[in-house]
């Protein structure tokens, strides 16, 4: 939210379209996560998941406090949209930013895929996933890790504002969204690249059906009753992996 | 014993001697304190921001001509942030500090949780920013609301759809949201489908917040419907506006209550939005009826502020307005008794052409004022007053 905001001001004040603003996000979004790594995170390493957990919700609120007061609380026009032009695909109508975000999606996906796959970097980031003192005892600069999985995490994240707010429009409301993606996440798999991605489509789909065929508010809860179906069936996800632990 | 029985009737002398001469609250020989609760912060800020703008203006006019009976007239202004609770502590806190009256009652639910408050501590309470139907249905000796209930907006566009647009024939739906206004919203659509016979094929809810309506647009598409009420504020007729053009509605019309002044609809909407139809009992700041009021307010407030003027400020300046001029009428027994019944007298209030001149009477606490329906002319930036 906060990288949409900044891009919407860089755009008022620069006049950069859509695409000139990509790059921008990204670097912005690059920026602030390794500030964030490095004020907020580096200090916690050790401390308890829960404790990390709770300081990056103050954060959130911290964050939504601070665009209210910059911004205001009103919604504004992105004016760097790239424009309402509706595409038809047989039966399937979309606005193009709707067309470019699943565009970016499958490249941002297949990026992390070869970068989880086939980079040393991504290798490693994968075994301070799975057991960071182990990744210590092998030589992983785990601090290193964390930086960058922060960069790649706010980078995202970045772009996702930027399209979300050029889909819907650019409020301090729009922070929901990233609540929305847990469920999407669970379903999918958290250690699973595409996961996510198809665990969003399952339920933004099952989301609609239930208020098309259902209503009466059920595309609010629906995400999450499938998390709570999901964690009792396969904890790990449709496509995560089962942790095996020897005994 | 004797000692006690001289202490005892002091007191109650000093009780009697303090009701004898008290006044009600929040006033002093230098100044008069109005209270306003408003959602300064939060997803509906242009409204409470537009609302205090009003009342700087009509405390600024009055103060310029002498304030009441010698007195500046100050308000105090709470930000709820949109939340009831906050909104029922913000009351608590103006009582406590003590406000002759309030003047700024926030949202539909934010009032109905500081409306106990109010009636039982016998404040006037002027309602102008959400004219809700229970702050006026039954009477409350001591709360007046200004405008129409969001359903007449509402009932307003449907009878319009049904008599100009040829829309008698056609399938009708609402949407509306899950709370205190989305249920006013949806009685005055149920009125109008009533009253003129339409059918109704649809009623959606939605939370508050809501940003996604392909599937709630999708229900609107198989169903047919020729004419959807919305009861949405900023983004959620945006959205609808939105999926309505993406799916290629072209027949369909959408009528909202007053949004007419909310240039960001306009603005978020873009070509999806124009010709939509929206009611409203506020004048349009370009009608030449407003141009008194627009005049004060540029005296009073600065170019910035008159950026954020839309018609809650109208609203605001109309409240705080009838409340000097009846505190003007009773300057030699200024208590809210004196400034009820000088609101409820029958006389017709003037507000500078904010809104049509309106009065009340003791059993009707409501302006009830007319509805106009206009239309967004989205390639000239404004809204067109439709033929009546």
């Amino acid at each position: 939210m906060l990288n949409a905001y900044i891009a919407h001001t860089i755009g008022v004040h620069t006049g950069l379209g859509f695409w000139g603003l990509v790059p921008v996000v990204i670097a912005v979004s690059l920026l602030l996560g390794l500030l964030i790594e490095f004020v907020l995170i580096r200090p916690m390493i050790g401390e308890p998941t829960i404790s990390i957990v709770m300081m990056t919700v103050g954060l959130a609120v911290f964050i939504r406090s601070l665009v209210v007061l910059v911004w205001g609380a009103a919604p504004l026009e992105f004016s760097a949209s790239p424009g309402d032009i509706v595409l038809s695909l047989g039966p399937v109508r979309l606005y193009l930013a709707q067309a470019i975000a699943i565009g970016l999606l499958l490249a941002i996906m297949a990026g992390f895929a070869v970068f989880y796959r086939y980079t040393r970097s991504g290798i490693a980031m994968r075994a301070a996933a799975n057991d960071e003192t182990v990744a210590l005892l092998m030589g992983i600069d785990v601090r290193r890790i964390y930086a960058l999985a922060w960069v790649l995490a706010a980078s995202t994240a970045g772009l996702a504002g930027l399209l979300i707010s050029t889909i819907y429009e650019l409020g301090p409301d729009m922070s929901a969204f990233g609540l929305r993606g847990f469920p999407a996440t669970i379903l999918g798999g958290l250690d699973a690249v595409g996961g996510s991605a198809a665990g969003g489509f399952i339920i933004g789909i099952l989301e609609n059906l239930g208020e098309g065929y259902v209503g009466r508010g059920l595309k609010e809860i629906i995400g999450f009753v499938i998390i709570l179906v999901v964690l009792m069936i396969r904890p790990f996800g449709l496509f995560g992996t089962r942790n095996v632990e020897r005994v | 014993m004797h000692l006690m029985r001289r202490v005892a009737g002091v007191l109650m002398l000093g009780a009697l001697a303090g009701t004898a001469h008290a006044a009600d609250p929040g006033i002093t020989d230098r100044e008069i304190k109005i209270g306003e609760v408003l959602p300064l912060t939060g997803p509906v800020s242009f409204a409470g921001e537009a609302h205090y703008l009003g009342t700087k203006v009509a405390l600024a006019e009055a103060n310029a001509t002498g304030g009441v009976a010698g007195r500046k007239v100050v308000a105090v202004t709470e930000d709820d942030g949109y939340v009831p609770a906050r909104a029922f502590q913000a009351a608590q806190k103006l009582l406590a500090e003590g406000v002759f009256a309030v003047t700024g009652t926030s949202g539909t639910s934010h009032l109905n949780a500081m409306m106990p408050l109010f009636i039982e501590q016998k404040v006037l309470t002027i309602v102008s920013i959400n004219p809700a139907e229970q702050a006026y249905n039954p009477v409350k000796k001591n709360i007046f609301v200004i405008g129409t209930d969001y359903g007449n907006a509402l009932y307003a566009v449907v009878k319009y759809a049904v008599e100009k647009l040829g829309k008698k024939d056609a399938r009708f739906g609402v949407i509306y949201q899950d709370d205190d206004f989305g249920a006013n919203n949806l009685l005055g659509y149920q009125r109008a489908v009533k009253d003129f016979g339409l059918k109704n094929v649809l009623e959606i809810p939605y939370k508050r917040g809501q940003k996604d309506f392909s599937a709630e647009m999708l229900r609107v598409q198989n169903e047919n419907v020729g004419f959807i009420a919305s009861g949405g504020i900023i983004a959620e007729n945006v959205a609808i506006f939105k999926e309505a053009k993406k799916l290629g509605l072209k027949d369909l019309r959408v009528g909202t209550v007053w949004t007419a002044h909310l240039p960001i609809v306009q603005q978020l909407s873009g070509e999806a939005g124009d010709g939509y139809y929206t009611a409203d009992y506020m004048s349009d700041l370009s009608d030449a009826d407003a141009a008194p009021f627009v005049e004060v307010a540029k005296k009073y407030l600065s170019a910035d502020e008159m950026k954020k003027v839309n018609r809650y400020t109208m609203a605001s300046y109309s409240g705080a307005s009838i409340l000097i001029q009846s505190m003007r009428a009773c300057e030699k027994d200024l208590t809210r008794d004196c400034v009820i019944g000088q609101l409820e007298s029958g006389k017709k209030f003037s507000v500078n052409g904010a809104t049509a001149p309106f009065g009340f009477s003791p059993s009707k606490h409501f302006s009830d004022s007319p509805v106009r329906v206009l239309q967004n002319d989205f390639k000239n930036a404004r809204f067109v007053r439709v033929p009546e």
